[in-house]
């Protein structure tokens, strides 16, 4: 038996790595984000992974 | 990786990710109620997304069973991702040009998500309900899931014109462009309610029995599809089992054959198409018969369309002539079959030099041209013309218009 990569899995998993690395260098001062930006970011990311998730369904 | 949700708490991540990673549950809560206060409460959101990625163990193993992926309905969440993602992809990019200053009024943000989200579950809609797949040709049982899916994918549809509808309706009162007209709208929504509660049985009804008298016509042509099987294959080789009665390793050859082709068609729910090339496949089919009967046949292919539902009824319908050439005019000679496919369209002639008949005077209980030849013909969309006349010989030509290869 063959493992299959789950794509939607691999990208969600890179995404969220991608949010906690934003993260941790505006908490780190290294990167100087508003509110408003953060919401966008987490907001984005979310509807991208669902989005994924739904048109990944069909296939 | 699947979330456990017979042994979780409240959506079975950690005891999935515990049964992962051979680790006790316990302890992957734990360090989620560790790593949650330690980051003010950030770790919830990716358990929410753990939960939406992530597929539940018991959902997994209680949809393989089930019907295809293909098939639409309401325990299929995909459309609803896809609008809700739409939606908030719609709402991140607002709030980033709200954040570089690129704004107009703060009015337009929940119009335009719900109109984002009601778009893409229209075209989700839209794309399920196309014409093309809907009328593509398909086996009967195939057709009925698109069509019983079609009832639920209408419904569903509602919603994203509700959505669009909405997003309008509050993008004009959050600019008072309704004020003036609150009287009218309200007026208009108060009938269209009163109308829907008043037409819903009789609509209810109506839905009901079409859906009915869809079931009943799928049913005959299942049925009829398995007439003409079992006259093309089972029938035909009794006729052929009585012809050479003398000859009992033939007879037993004859009886293996049709077994095998009999068993494979009960019981091999993945039957693969017999060649990929549809020349290849009236080739072969030419191959057989003249195996099979013993009379010449000479084939003039010229090019090609891929196998799909509809050429395979053209193969059919094709070694039906054939065979029928091959028992009615067994001695006149050749038998022509002469195939013209491209252009989307495939169209084949098969010619006999026998004694012909006359079409009109076939008794009522042959079902090998009626069924076998003319019926799968128009049941998968193309036609079948006999030319016959008594003591000039047979053509029969068949038409299908197909997809280009």
């Amino acid at each position: 038996m063959t493992a299959r990569t789950d794509r939607v899995s691999l990208v969600a998993g890179v995404l969220i790595i991608v949010i906690g690395v934003v993260m941790m260098l505006d908490q780190s001062s290294d990167l100087e984000l508003s509110g408003g930006v953060l919401a966008a970011l987490f907001v984005g990311v979310f509807g991208l992974i669902l989005l994924l998730s739904g048109l990944f369904e069909d296939r | 990786m699947r979330r456990d949700t017979e042994r979780g708490i409240v959506a079975g991540v950690c005891a999935g990710l515990g049964q992962r990673l051979g680790i006790d549950p316990i302890l992957i809560r734990v360090a989620f109620v560790v790593i949650t206060i330690a980051t003010a409460g950030f770790a919830v959101i990716g358990y929410a997304l753990a939960w939406l990625v992530i597929p539940a163990e018991s959902a997994a193993r209680s949809a393989a069973p089930r019907a295809p992926r293909t098939a639409t309905g309401w325990a299929r969440p995909a459309n609803w991702k896809v609008a809700a993602g739409t939606g908030m992809l719609s709402l991140s990019l607002l709030l980033v040009l709200r954040e570089l200053g690129i704004w107009w009024s703060d009015a337009l943000v929940w119009p335009l998500v719900l109109a984002a989200s009601g778009g893409a579950l229209l075209w989700r809609q839209s794309r399920v309900m196309s014409p093309a797949l809907d009328e593509a040709p398909g086996t009967a049982s195939t057709r009925a899931t698109r069509r019983r899916g079609n009832l639920a994918d209408l419904y569903r549809g509602g919603f994203g014109v509700a959505l669009v509808i909405g997003a309008v309706l509050l993008f004009l009162s959050a600019n008072d462009a309704l004020g003036q007209t609150r009287d009218v709208v309200l007026t208009a929504i108060a009938a269209i309610f009163a109308l829907a509660l008043i037409l819903a049985p009789f609509l209810w009804r109506l839905g009901r029995n079409l859906a009915a008298e869809r079931a009943a016509r799928i049913r005959s042509q299942e049925r009829a599809e398995l007439a003409a099987h079992l006259h093309d294959s089972v029938l035909q080789t009794l006729t052929l089992v009585q012809k050479r009665a003398g000859d009992p390793r033939e007879v037993a050859q004859l009886a293996r054959r049709q077994e095998r082709e009999l068993r494979s068609w009960l019981f091999d729910a993945k039957r693969a198409p017999p060649s990929e090339s549809l020349a290849t496949a009236l080739d072969a089919a030419a191959v057989d018969v003249e195996e099979a009967h013993g009379v010449p046949i000479e084939t003039v292919v010229v090019g090609d369309l891929p196998v799909d539902e509809r050429a395979e009824a053209v193969v059919a319908a094709a070694r039906e002539a054939l065979v029928n050439a091959a028992k009615f005019a067994p001695d006149a000679g050749e038998i022509a079959v002469y195939a013209e496919l491209g252009e989307g369209r495939a169209q084949v002639f098969v010619r006999d030099r026998g004694p012909g008949f006359d079409p009109g005077t076939v008794p009522g209980d042959r079902r090998g041209v009626r069924e076998s030849i003319v019926g799968r013909m128009e049941r998968f969309g193309g036609k079948a013309e006999i030319r016959s006349r008594p003591g000039a010989g047979t053509e029969i030509e068949l038409t299908m218009e197909m997809a280009e290869a």
